[in-house]
This record gives C-alpha cells, structure tokens and sequence, in this order.
C-alpha cells in the first residue's frame, strides 16, 4: 500500500477574501495519495472539504488565496503553480471529479452523448463520431441499460441515479490518473446510493485510478475507502486505515462522527450528537479548534494546537489527549466497543 | 516546544454552548440586511433621494403653483408672450431667450423682439399661448404622478388580493383565475386603455381606471406564484392548524414575506403607468385641456418640434428622469432583497 | 404537441371570440357616433343607419357582425364612406408588419449580443455602459425616443429623413431604431442576468472540470442556455411593440395600421377602432403561440403539456 504516492499535498492553505474580512478555510493540510487507492475525507460542512477538492481541481473562486508554501505535487511539478491552460490539460484528463448533484451538474440542453463525448474531443483530440463512439462504450460501462438508444437524450428525460451513472462516465471518460467524487451519492436515494458506490468500486479496480472520496456520511466510507482523513475546522484532526478510524479511533471528534452514525449493533437512545456548531473560520479559535465542543478538552486545548501524535505507522491523530502527559480518559460505550473488537482484530485479549 | 505545565493536562470540557454558536458577522434581520445591500448602490439610493424630492415638490407645488394659475393666459397679449424660449436671466448658451430659427445664422432675442417688458423671464420659456412652461410642467407631473401612483396602487390591491386568493384556494378555483389573466394578457395592453379610455371619456380619474386596468395582471400572476410556494412553508401550516382564520393568515404571514417581491414590481409598474398617459394623451384620450399632464404637454407642443425644442423636450425629459428613477430604484431593491446577491 | 397546439387554437378562438363580442357591446355603449351632426336631416340619418344596418335589431347586428369578422369582414368605415375596414387594414398592415418586424429582429440581435458581453465582462465599466444604456432603454417610451430623433437627426443634423415610408431604405432607420430600443434593453438584461446565472450553475462547473476553457464554456454551454429563453419574451415584447407602433407611425408620417387607429379615435370611427383591436389582439396571440412552440422545438427542457 504504501509505494510512492501520486498527489502529495503539503502546507496547504486556502483563505477567501470576503466583505466581512478573511475566511481560513484551509489550514494547514497535508496528505498523500497512493496509486490505486481510495482516500476518504470526512468531516461535517464548513470543515473545508469541498475546498479542499476545489482546490485540487484548480477550480476555487476568484476571491481564494493560497500562500506560496502550499504545494500540490503531482507528477513532479507543484499544480499550484500552473496556469489557466496548463490547469485545463490537466482537468478532466489527468484529475477528474464527479459532482454532488446529478440533476443540475449536466447541461439541460446538450444530449448527454455529447457531454461524455466533451472531455474526449478536448484532451484526446479525436473527432466528434469517434468520441461518440467511445462515450456509448462508457455508457454502457456505467451501467447505462440500451445505450444506443439514450445517447442523444437530454438530461431531462433520465432519473436522479441515471444522470449520476452519466456524471461518472464523463469523469471517467479521458481515463484520469485521479478521480475526485465530491459526496457523489448524498442527493440519491439510498439504494441508488449503494449501485453507484459499488460502479465506481467495480470501474476503480478496472482502471486503477486514486479517488479522493469526499463525504460527511461516515457509513459510507466504510465499504468504499482505503484511508480515511478525518477534517475539521480547516485542518486534518485524524489520519489513518480505514480500519484503525473505525475501531481504533483516538481524536474526540473521530469519536463524535462514529457515534453520530448509526450502525447494526447501535442500541436503541445510543445515537448521539455532537453538540454545537463548528467554529466560524473568520477568526479560527486559538489552540485546538474542536476543544469548544470537545467534553474531554483539557486545559492545554484553547492554549496551543496539539501536533499529530503518532498511533501506528499509518496512523496519526491531532490531540493532547495522546500526550503522555494526558490522563487517561474513558471515551463513550460505542467508542470502548469498537476499540476492543479492534483488540479482538490485533489477536489480543482486551483488559 | 512543550512550553506547557503539567495543570494544562486537566480535563476542562466543552464551552457552553452560548459561545460555541457565536458567529463572527453581525446578525442582521432581513429588512436590515437589504437596507445594507441597498446603501451599497449608489444608483438607486440617489434615485430614491430624487424621488422623495419630486414626491415633496408635486405636494408643495399645489400651494405656490396652483392649477389655475398654470392654465391662465392673457388673451390680448399673446403675441407678446407666446413661444418665448427658456430664459436663466445668465449668459449660458440656449438659455438666455435667445432663439436660433432654422435656416438663420444669428440668434435673435426673442423677449426683445416680441416686446416682453424689461425684467420679465420665463425660466423656462412659454408655451404657443403664452403660458409659462415651468408652471405647466409643474402642474403636468403632478397630475402625471397622480395618475401612475393611483393607478399603481389600484394595482397593488387587485393584484394583490386576486393572486393571494387564487394561489391559497388554489385547485378549480386557481384554474380558472389562471385562464383569465391568460385570456386577459394575451390582449394588447393598447387595446384595453384605449377601449376603457373611449368608454369613460378624459377625466382623471377615467385615465386611472383605464391604466390600472391592465396593470394588475403581473403583479396578479407573482403573487399567486408566491403564495402557492410560501403556503406550503411551516409557519403558515401551523398557524392553519392553529385555526387563524384565511383572511388573517393572508396579512400576517403571506404578504409580509412578499412584500420585497411586491414592492419591487410596485417600483416597475410606476414608470410604465406614467409612460401610459403619455400615450393616452397622444391619441387624444388624454386629460382634458387646459389641464396638463407630462403626456398632453408633449404631444401639444410635438407639432411645433422644429421651431420651439424647448417646448417638448422639457417634458419629455422630466418623464424621462422620473421613469429612470423609479427603475433604477426598483433595480436596487431587487438586487437587495435578493440573498443570492450577497455574493458580491 | 399537436394536443397542446389544438388546446391553445380553441383557447385563442375562445379569447377573440370574447374580444370582438366586448369590443361590439363596448362600442354599442360609447358616447357619440359621427352620426350626431344636427345638420343630418331625419332622412339622411335614416339612410345612413341603413347604409351601416344600424337599423336592425342589435343581436341581429351583433350576429351579422360575428359572421363577418370570421370571413375578415369587419363592415365599412365611418370616416372614409365606402371604404371597407378590411381593406384600410389590409393596405396598411403591411406596412406596420415591416416596421415592427425590423424593429424585433433588430433589438433582440443588439440584445443577444450586449447581453453575452455584458455578462462576459460581468462589473466593469463595459457592463457597467451597457447597463446604463440599457436601463435608459427600459426608461425612455418609444415614442419619446422617435421624438429625440426626429429632433437630433432630422433637424438638428439632417441626416436621415423622417418622415414616410416606402420611398427608400433610410426613412426606416429612424422609426426602427426607435422602437427596437425597448426590446433590445429587455433582451439585454434577461440575457445578462440568464448568463450569469448560467456560469455559476453547475453544469458549467461539470465543464470546467473537464478542463474546457472560458472560450468553449461559454460558446458550447452558457450561450445555449442563456439565450433559448429569450423566446419566452418576444411575446411580451411584441405586445409593447404594438403600443409603441402606434405612435412611432404618427410621429414618422408612416401609413400604418397604428397610425389609422390614432385617427380613427377622435372621429369615433368604431368600425375601424373594432376591426383593428381585433386584428391587434389575433396578431399578438398568434405571436404567442408561435414563439411557445419555437421554444418546445428548441428548447429541450420545456415540454407541453
């Protein structure tokens, strides 16, 4: 798993000018991806998430400022440094991204061919009847039942889950080395949701593309994703296999997220929220940004941000909780569960 | 590094919640918030200056220009003071009661050459009976403002009160009242000011009618759109199932909370109902002479447009100005009620 | 479709219907008819009443009235004795179709065009122009900008002539530029404001991410979008054009069917006022109906119901 990375993100940061004064919405993130691999970013709204993925795409608004130490490195240049027209052979071609909402994401007056057949004749240079010819493969590779017949249809005229399967074959369409999927299920219904979580597993080991997974759903990461990266106000809180997050997991608000999702042995009134808000990043609070929320924050947590404390080789997580200096804290029922099956995992007796 | 001591490792908690739902902007409500947005556009908030000023002088005018005194002549004199062009008592070129008549080459001085008696100027000229244009264009926008506001404010009231009822009774009901503002607009405008204008002959208030006539119809149409969208919102559900009565779930819920979109199409109808007397005017449907609207006074003077501008200029461009005011206002307040023009 | 067509004919049938019976009983109530000289002898009157079948019994006038409107008869002018209604409007409704017709097809063109760049250049001081210019547009009546004209360009500066029609390309120019004013700002605006929303919608994020340029986005995407529903307002549009006409036809001496209908207002010629309200209102609707079903061919988010 862990053999040289495709993408290393270092330092980053984003900022947005706006009216009210400057919006941190990036702080200070960094991650690899694998060849291969699906990496999970989870985190509630307003965590930076989807800026993150803007930014990867080069798509950020005009008002988004990024300091010169962030860097994208990604085939051996910075992406941070490309222009407009270098960022265009690269969107689309190398890194491609599957949008949030099928309904508005295609053109409602373009055939749908069409728009498959779009990233082709741009990055692969072949004429509009090849590139047709190919985006019928890729309806049909996508689960598009009688592709010939639906290929000059128009949006419209095809359901949510559709529309989404057509979104990914236009991802897919100029075999990208990075495919970015921005909550790609979250406005299907959820049998829809599990078809096009399994097509995209089915098409990943097909062409063995990295997917950056975007989601606030942690039920959903469970099947799809490799690693998981926890974020929150702008900034990594906790980095890890997708199994050390869900059994060994060691930053509070992992353990919020774990226990605000429902799982088949949740206990009837077990089901818990995490209280409050997450913070507004025109002023980020000083040290730990979780610790206003955080029922286990110590002392330290609003004086200075805890580093990454190291778990395992592949994993880490930001808290002073794993200070040695720390007391040993007793995390929720759901949570002690879930770290002795993990024990259980390891082939070890839990204590 | 470790600058810490060994008592910031105690566990502390969660802040209550009070702090954690602070939010760095200022709360603003929504009328607030649009009077933020509105300040910020310098256009309309000069526009809305302007038409305060225009509103207070066609209401002040009443006591120093008073209509008798604007449709007055001197029968005997009207050679004397008859088409006198704008006179500012300065040396400013074209406004100094010299008049340049097509095909001469100097200007005369048309209050010397008509023997207008020393002292006596007319800022603004006089019409072809000697009647001061500044005192009829006085006169001609307060009757023209008249016309739109009444007009629009009959506008307001059945557009209002038809697409509240339409949109809330919804079903057959709706149906119906959708086919007939269908019926109604697929009729030329023209056609019916004119029809209603003939009917009821060129007072005032027949003008009004005939204007407010088809006005409606749009205003009609958004409210019933947004009446349909706001009755399925949770407040008006709850006040149903409180028992309030229709009439005053109508006033207390639904027109408040279109009254941004209402009052955005009141500041669009204005200029259209001032543009509808002119033309009423110019098909001679107009108010009746010697009264004086913007309109009558364009289309009177339109025929001498070669040899006295002044005379239909002068008004044209007061209902020019005042139209652009209304729109651009409206403009403003559209973008200001509009959140997705926060963005900006 | 074809459903769709059928029920929107019946409606349209439905809607003249009611507008020639309104306009017949509404003029059958109008004070005065040219008939009210005192100097008409009780003979001549009775004559006259013959002439126009005055004399028959009203819903038998109404009926004679209705069948003639369908077959285009809408009975003999007042004002010009022995002239049919139908055959003043025939000679002039050419002539006003021309104008108006120039008019449209001019101020959508400069619409389409200002509005694109309006967006494309979306807070600087091009659309900043343009959006002066266009709110005058919306600001200044026709009628008031055929008056400016005629005074700048035809006395002023004599350069175009203004008056008449049918003589020579350039006595159009002015009266259409004049009435081409209003469309072209309300296309502008809508296309502006379509635009923009355009490039923030989704589907032009989707095609950013495929890598497209602000070229190709625009061209192959925002356009399309942004311009198919203007379709949606030449309705509207040619509804205020018809105002508009009918003063820009007095103003510039052009013999058109507004400039008939000014006339035949003061002398109560309610044959002609009757016959060209109703032509005024089957033009406008048939305009509607037209411009809808252009807009389901072309647009494929629309569908009829």
């Amino acid at each position: 798993m862990m053999s040289n990375p495709i993408l290393k993100v270092e330092n980053l940061h984003v900022n947005f000018n706006t009216y009210a004064g400057t919006v941190q919405a990036i702080r200070d993130v960094s991650f690899d991806l694998n060849k291969g691999e699906t990496l999970a970013i989870v985190g509630e709204s307003g965590s930076g998430k989807s800026v993150t993925t803007k930014t990867l795409m080069g798509l950020n608004a005009k008002n988004a400022v990024i300091p010169e130490n962030s860097r994208l490195i990604f085939k051996d240049r910075n992406l941070l440094d490309l222009k407009e027209e270098e960022w265009q052979s690269v969107r689309g071609n190398e890194i491609a991204m599957i949008f949030q909402d099928p309904m508005t994401s295609l053109d409602p007056t373009m055939k749908i061919g069409m728009q498959i057949a779009e990233p082709l004749i741009k990055h692969r240079h072949i004429k509009k009847e090849a590139a047709l010819t190919r985006a019928l493969e890729l309806m049909k590779g996508v689960g598009i039942p009688n592709a010939e017949e639906h290929i000059n249809d128009y949006p419209h005229q095809w359901s949510g889950g559709m529309r989404q399967r057509a979104v990914v074959a236009i991802a897919l369409a100029a075999d990208p080395e990075i495919l970015i999927a921005d909550e790609p299920t979250t406005a299907l219904d959820v049998t829809i949701q599990a078809q096009i979580l399994t097509l995209m597993k089915k098409l990943q080991q097909e062409t063995e593309s990295s997917i950056i997974f975007i989601t606030h759903d942690l039920g959903v990461v469970a099947g799809m994703a490799d690693r998981v990266a926890v974020m929150y106000a702008g900034k990594i809180v906790e980095y890890g296999t997708v199994d050390e997050i869900f059994f060994n997991p060691q930053h509070p608000y992992t353990w919020g997220l774990l226990n605000s999702m429902p799982t088949t042995d949740t206990q009837v009134g077990t089901l818990e929220a995490i209280p409050g808000t997450p913070p507004d990043l025109l002023e980020p609070p000083k040290g730990d940004a979780f610790a206003a929320r955080n029922v286990y924050a110590l002392g330290i947590d609003s004086k200075q941000e805890p580093p990454f404390f190291k778990v395992s080789e592949t994993h880490f997580a930001a808290t002073w909780l794993l200070d040695e200096r720390a007391p040993k804290v007793i995390p929720p029922v759901q949570i002690q569960k879930r770290w002795a099956h993990w024990l259980e995992m390891q082939g070890q007796e839990a204590y | 590094m470790m600058t810490a001591n060994t008592e910031d490792f105690v566990i502390v908690g969660a802040k209550n919640s009070d702090a954690n739902e602070h939010i760095s902007k200022p709360a603003l409500s929504f009328w607030q918030d649009a009077w933020r947005r509105l300040k910020l556009n310098k256009l309309a908030v000069i526009s809305m200056w302007f038409l305060i000023l225009i509103l207070a002088f066609a209401v002040i005018s009443n006591i120093f220009v008073p209509q008798k005194d604007a449709n007055a002549f001197n029968s005997d004199k009207v050679g004397v003071y008859k088409n006198l062009p704008p006179n500012s008592g300065l040396p400013i070129p074209g406004w100094d009661g010299k008049i340049k008549a097509p095909g001469d080459n100097a200007s005369t001085d048309v209050y010397e050459s008509q023997g207008v008696p020393d002292g006596e100027k007319f800022i603004l000229g006089t019409d072809n009976i000697g009647r001061s244009v500044a005192k009829r264009v006085t006169v001609g926008l307060r009757i023209s403002l008249l016309v739109a506001i009444v007009a629009t404010l009959i506008d307001l009231l059945i557009g209002v009160a038809y697409g509240v009822f339409a949109g809330w009774k919804g079903g057959w009901i709706d149906n119906t009242m959708q086919r007939i503002i269908e019926i109604l607009s697929s009729i030329p405008n023209l056609i019916i000011v004119t029809m209603l204008g003939l009917l009821l002959g060129n007072g005032i208030l027949s003008i009004i009618l005939a204007i407010a006539m088809t006005g409606w119809l749009g205003m009609a149409r958004q409210v019933r759109n947004m009446t349909l969208s706001l009755k399925e919102r949770d407040y008006v559900l709850a006040a149903q199932s409180l028992g309030e009565s229709s009439f005053k779930i109508a006033i207390k819920h639904l027109i408040p909370n279109m009254a941004g979109t209402i009052i955005v199409q009141v500041m669009m109808t204005v200029p259209t109902a001032i543009m509808f007397e002119a033309v009423l005017s110019a098909i001679n449907l107009g108010v009746k002479p010697p009264t004086a609207s913007l309109g009558s006074l364009i289309s009177d003077a339109q025929a001498m447009l070669q040899f006295y501008p002044y005379q239909v200029l002068i008004p044209s461009a007061i209902l020019v100005v005042v139209s652009l005011a209304f729109v651009l206002l409206g403009d403003g307040l559209r973008d200001a009620f509009d959140p997705r023009a926060s963005e900006d | 479709m074809w459903k769709y067509i059928l029920k929107r004919l019946v409606l349209m049938v439905f809607t003249l219907f009611l507008v020639i019976t309104a306009t017949f009983f509404l003029m059958q109530i109008m004070p005065g008819t040219p008939f009210n000289n005192p100097k008409l002898t009780p003979q001549a009157l009775a004559q006259l009443k013959t002439t126009y079948g005055l004399d028959l019994p009203l819903w038998q006038q109404y009926l004679s009235y209705l069948v003639g409107a369908v077959h285009g008869d809408f009975g003999t002018s007042f004002q010009y004795q022995n002239q049919s209604v139908s055959m003043l409007i025939g000679q002039r409704l050419p002539v006003s179709a021309h104008l108006g017709a120039q008019a449209l097809v001019v101020g959508i063109i400069a619409g389409l065009i200002m509005g694109a760049v309006s967006a494309r250049n979306k807070n600087n001081k091009i659309d900043g122009t343009l959006g002066i210019l266009s709110t005058l547009g919306i600001s200044v009546p026709s009628f008031i900008l055929g008056i400016v004209f005629v005074y700048l360009f035809g006395f002023k500066w004599p350069i175009f002539p203004v008056s008449g029609w049918g003589d020579s390309f350039s006595q159009t120019i002015l009266p259409t530029l004049a009435l081409a004013a209003s469309p072209a700002a309300i296309t502008t605006r809508f296309v502006r404001s379509e635009m923009i929303e355009s490039l923030s919608s989704d589907y032009v994020q989707l095609a950013k991410a495929k890598g497209l340029s602000d070229k190709e986005i625009v061209n192959k995407h925002a356009y399309r979008n942004s311009m198919i529903p203007v379709l949606t307002l030449v309705g509207p549009m040619a509804a205020g054009l018809l105002t508009g006409s009918t003063l820009i036809e007095q103003i510039f001496s052009i013999p058109g069917i507004g400039q008939q209908f000014v006339t035949s207002i003061p002398s109560k010629d309610f044959p002609v006022i009757m016959g060209t309200t109703i032509v005024y209102a089957a033009m406008l609707m048939v305009m509607i109906l037209i411009t809808d079903i252009l807009t389901a061919i072309i647009d494929p988010r629309v569908r009829l119901q």
